[in-house]
């Protein structure tokens, strides 16, 4: 029973994870209608930075954790402006070869510029977990999880009440009303995107106190991340914190019930059944 | 039969058709060889793809699947119960186009990302299924033993090999031609442009987006089988991963998405550089060639989104001025 608790416990914090690399692509697509498939390469991008912020200035993660996002921001931003723009006009196989192509390649530069040696920060806090009842908290774990609900309140506040958030909500709902209102969508999907990656880095950075990095770390988060966003359904927050919970709680209970390779046939199930008996996922949604 | 119109394209393809069927009498390096024999089983593979993704339009990541039964399906079969890979190919291909039909099932009422989620979902728990199963050796993979023969389809040479998959890639792209004349093409083309549309005039979508993906699976399956036989190692992670998948989507729409030769043309542009880079730099460096399809298949998704044969037709009607219909997909109505 202890075990399961425990199993219970670990599995919301590693939802919290899921929610917060989901966010930023629960946004992209509610926004811009695309699926942003080198999110994989996002998070492991992210998590280098944070990582190269220890090894070159010694930064703690936490501390490069604004930085990184910051660079990510940037990132997002040329990205739409040179990448995900021009494959707008694509049919959509097309446009899916952008992303995907680009997760391709920051993957197997990662792995020429960095090689593929498992990286992590030796922290003095990494191990440290504290005790609730006979549970065993991880504290990195525990302040992941925090900042993926300070997160996820933060984009709330920000996308209800500042003039910005107001004009990527109405791009959100018309692209072309909104552009008659006087806004510039152009700008206003740069920006959502860059916001987009710059959760991601805040994702990366926070899981780089307790994970290391190689070039395709990010994929089986990436994939974990899609089906947490499909279970709330997609371009809803509040669903990619929900469907994160519940998709940390399945694999963690479910790899001590049956084994921890099987991780991903459990989520996998769990995203079968929401598509069978709700396909717009657990708070409906736009399916599409 | 049409009368065949002996134009600029006909007279390449000829001379296409020409080189490659005398290669292996020209070429004596083993390396290039091997080249040519990956850009032939690339490009049915591709063909194959082209089925599901080109002509149907579901862009399916999960093809690699397939290719994996298929590989697994002759393996086993010959090893343990000494079946020849002939015939286990045939019988992975029946198992795979099951499996495609089964599981297919479901993936019929998705759409957009969400069919592309399902199919690499799909992929990648039977790829980890297949490394956790025991009785296929798991994550240590399978060795074929090497007995050369003819019913075991294991040569000494690389010419075997390089006209067996140059006929099968034939078969695959008569097999691309037939259907694209039949009736079902023609659905398949209707449920690519407009799946709503194709349902309100009649069309069975679920049935023949069905068909498509038991034929591709069962190519896939034989393509699988050819690669136990020629690489005589069979491991999940090398047949099974979305790399694959991807390779197979990017070599179709490179060339041309939905068009019979864009396979060929795809794995002729691609394949050739990715050997290249994959053999000469060791270690790290061998990512240089996924660094170069992913350059492609971004330059695709940005700048030609009808691959080579979309280009080559912008060129033609700039010199000809004429207005005759371009690419297969340049109809599309989808923004």
């Amino acid at each position: 029973m202890n075990i399961i608790s425990q199993a219970i416990v670990n599995g919301i914090l590693l939802g919290g994870m899921y929610s917060l690399i989901a966010i930023g692509l629960t946004l992209i697509w509610g926004v811009m209608r695309i699926i942003n498939w080198a999110h994989g390469a996002m998070v492991m991008l992210s998590m280098y930075l944070a990582f190269f912020g220890y090894a070159f200035f010694g930064f703690d993660p936490l501390i490069s954790l604004p930085f990184v996002a910051i660079i990510m921001f940037i990132f997002g931003y040329f990205l739409q402006m040179f990448l995900i723009q021009p494959s707008l006009n694509s049919p959509w196989i097309s446009r899916l070869c952008a992303t995907f192509g680009l997760m391709m390649l920051l993957e197997s530069l990662a792995l020429i510029l960095w090689s593929s040696d498992w990286k992590a920060i030796p922290l003095n806090y990494g191990t440290w977990t504290f005790n609730m009842g006979g549970i065993l908290i991880s504290f990195p774990r525990f302040i992941a999880f925090l900042l993926a609900l300070l997160m996820a309140l933060g984009l709330h506040l920000f996308l209800n009440h500042t003039e910005m958030g107001k004009a990527i909500k109405a791009t959100a709902q018309d692209r072309e009303i909104a552009g008659l209102m006087g806004i510039n969508t152009l700008q206003i999907y740069r920006i959502t995107f860059g916001l987009g990656l710059a959760i991601t880095g805040v994702a990366g950075a926070s899981l780089m106190t307790f994970y290391y990095v190689f070039p395709k770390v990010g994929f089986p988060f990436a994939l974990t991340a899609y089906i947490v966003c499909v279970l709330g359904g997609l371009g809803r927050l509040n669903g990619a914190i929900l469907g994160g919970l519940i998709i940390g709680v399945a694999q963690s209970v479910g790899a001590y019930l049956i084994s921890p390779e099987y991780k991903m046939v459990i989520s996998f199930a769990f995203f079968l059944a929401v598509l069978y008996f709700r396909p717009g996922g657990i708070f409906g949604g736009v399916t599409e | 039969m049409r009368k065949i119109k002996w134009n600029l394209e006909t007279v390449l393809f000829l001379i296409l058709f020409l080189i490659l069927v005398i290669l292996p009498l020209i070429v004596k390096s083993p390396y290039l060889m091997d080249t040519a024999i990956t850009v032939l089983l690339f490009a049915f593979l591709g063909n194959a793809w082209n089925i599901v993704g080109g002509l149907s339009g579901q862009a399916s990541l999960g093809q690699s699947a397939y290719y994996g039964i298929g590989a697994y399906t002759s393996t086993i079969l010959m090893i343990k119960f000494g079946i020849s890979p002939w015939i286990g190919m045939l019988l992975g291909a029946g198992i795979a186009s099951c499996a495609a039909i089964i599981l297919g099932y479901p993936s019929l009422r998705l759409k957009g990302p969400y069919f592309v989620f399902f199919t690499i979902g799909f992929a990648e728990s039977i790829r980890v299924l297949f490394l956790t199963w025991d009785w296929v050796e798991g994550s240590r993979g399978i060795i074929v033993p090497y007995e050369t023969g003819l019913n075991k389809m294991i040569f000494f040479g690389k010419e075997p090999y390089y006209y067996i998959i140059f006929l099968f890639l034939i078969l695959g792209m008569m097999i691309t031609y037939l259907i694209r004349q039949s009736k079902m093409g023609r659905y398949c083309i209707a449920i690519r442009e407009d799946d709503i549309m194709a349902q309100a005039i009649g069309i069975n979508t679920a049935l023949y987006k069905t068909y498509a993906f038991a034929i591709s699976a069962a190519l896939m399956a034989i393509g699988g089988s050819f690669y136990a036989q020629y690489v005589l190692f069979i491991h999940p992670n090398d047949l099974m991963s979305l790399n694959n998948s991807l390779i197979f989507m990017l070599i179709a729409v490179a060339g041309g998405i939905g068009r019979l030769f864009g396979p060929l043309i795809g794995a002729l542009a691609i394949m050739p550089l990715w050997e290249y880079f994959r053999s000469t730099f060791g270690g790290r460096y061998a990512g240089l060639g996924i660094v170069f399809a992913g350059m492609v298949i971004l330059l695709i998704g940005t700048v030609a989104p009808y691959g080579i044969l979309g280009i080559w037709d912008v060129l033609k009607r700039k010199r000809t001025k004429s207005t005759q219909k371009g690419g297969q997909l340049e109809n599309e109505t989808r923004k």
